[in-house]
């Protein structure tokens, strides 16, 4: 039991090259076992010396080092490549968002426009009736005051707007058109109902 | 003042090669001879080296400092690619080079190795289970401390103390032939 508990002390201090303390020397000098311990954990501890010198300088051969290296570069190739796909997804992503943005609002603007108007020029709102919405026109702004100009039209002008001539072979054609604040044309009345306009 | 190898970590994951070469420079031996005593082939070695830079560049398994030290997260890399190894050359799946070299051990430091008791001593490592072989490999080879070693294998220091005792006792019955045989260097007291 008592050489048991001296056992870490004997390996311990071998292994640290240190003489035995006081009591670990007085059991090793009348425990045979233990001192027969002692010289075989110092002899133990020199040969692992010799070995641990002998191996401390082994290294890995350079081709393992190059392998890493290499396996560095192929990394960093893969999550350049991986970094421009993504940034070049993104930007697809983001140009077909703008597009469809853009045809989306395109649609909704234009349906609004031709609905309001046509709902001002068919409720005949204070112009009368005999007004055909300009199509595509955008609606009027709430409290937005409009004008009516008399004036002659060339019929590819009417064209133009969307208005289909009942004559095309006139020249110019003489008609009534409510022009909105920002001076854009909103409906058009032609001179063929003159007794409509006020 | 000199990185840390967890901030070396962090510069290699953001693709500084310098940091890879530094950390290389501190491990790479060390990771090596760890290896190569644990496994007994040079190329399993080789092989386990390289494998854990790379897993450590890919980022599988990924260290978290939180977890413990880069150093340990090496070789508990290490320890798992050895031992993968060590299994499939039980089954017999090894390659020729890695069978000839296991079955030779003592000629694997080559000239290293030139006198017969410390050969004798390195086949007697090799001889001793892994958790015995790798304790000493660690504190008599590697000369690291219990505490360092308990914080590498990631378990209390006592169990090193203990793992390490029972290995050189393994050691010392392993040598006493030789010893009686009169091989080997005496020691005075």
């Amino acid at each position: 039991m008592e050489c048991q508990k001296w056992a870490a002390a004997v390996i311990d201090s071998a292994r640290a090259g240190r003489p035995p303390g006081t009591a670990l020397r007085a059991h090793l000098d009348r425990c045979p076992g233990c001192s027969e311990r002692w010289s075989g954990e110092r002899i133990l501890t020199r040969e692992m010396q010799i070995l641990a010198d002998r191996v401390a300088n082994i290294r890995a051969p350079g081709r393992v080092r190059e392998a890493v290296e290499r396996e560095f570069e192929r990394n960093r190739r893969a999550a350049r490549a991986r970094w421009t796909a993504f940034a070049l997804a993104a930007a697809a992503a983001m140009v077909m968002v703008a597009a469809l943005g853009s045809v989306w609002w395109k649609s909704v603007t234009s349906s609004e426009a031709r609905h309001a108007t046509a709902q001002w020029a068919d409720a005949g709102s204070g112009f009368g009736a005999g007004f055909v919405a300009v199509p595509g026109a955008l609606p009027l702004a709430d409290g937005e005051f409009v004008r009516v100009e008399r004036t002659e039209l060339e019929p590819a002008a009417l064209a133009r707007m969307g208005l289909s001539l009942p004559d095309p072979d006139d020249d110019l054609v003489v008609a009534d058109v409510a022009v909105g604040e920002d001076g854009m044309p909103r409906a058009v009345r032609l001179e063929a109902d003159p007794e409509a306009v006020d | 003042m000199r990185p840390t190898d967890e901030e070396l970590y962090r510069r290699l994951r953001g693709g500084d090669k310098s940091a890879l070469a530094e950390l290389y420079e501190r491990h790479e031996g060390a990771l090596y001879r760890y290896a190569l005593c644990m496994s007994g082939s040079r190329i399993t070695a080789e092989e386990t080296v390289q494998d854990v830079f790379c897993r450590l560049m890919a980022g599988a398994g990924r260290f978290d400092a939180k977890l413990g030290s880069l150093e340990a997260w090496l070789y508990g890399v290490a320890r798992n690619l050895v031992r993968r190894c060590d299994r499939s050359r039980r089954r017999g799946s090894a390659g020729v080079d890695t069978v000839t070299e296991a079955a030779s051990p003592g000629d694997l430091l080559g000239d290293l190795l030139d006198d017969e008791r410390t050969a004798s001593l390195y086949e007697a490592l090799d001889e001793l289970p892994p958790r015995y072989r790798e304790v000493v490999v660690l504190c008599d080879l590697e000369e690291r401390s219990y505490e360092a070693v308990a914080r590498l294998l990631e378990c209390p220091v006592g169990t090193v103390r203990s793992r390490l005792h029972r290995a050189r006792l393994l050691l010392s019955a392993r040598l006493a032939p030789l010893k009686s045989a009169g091989i080997g260097a005496g020691v005075r007291d």
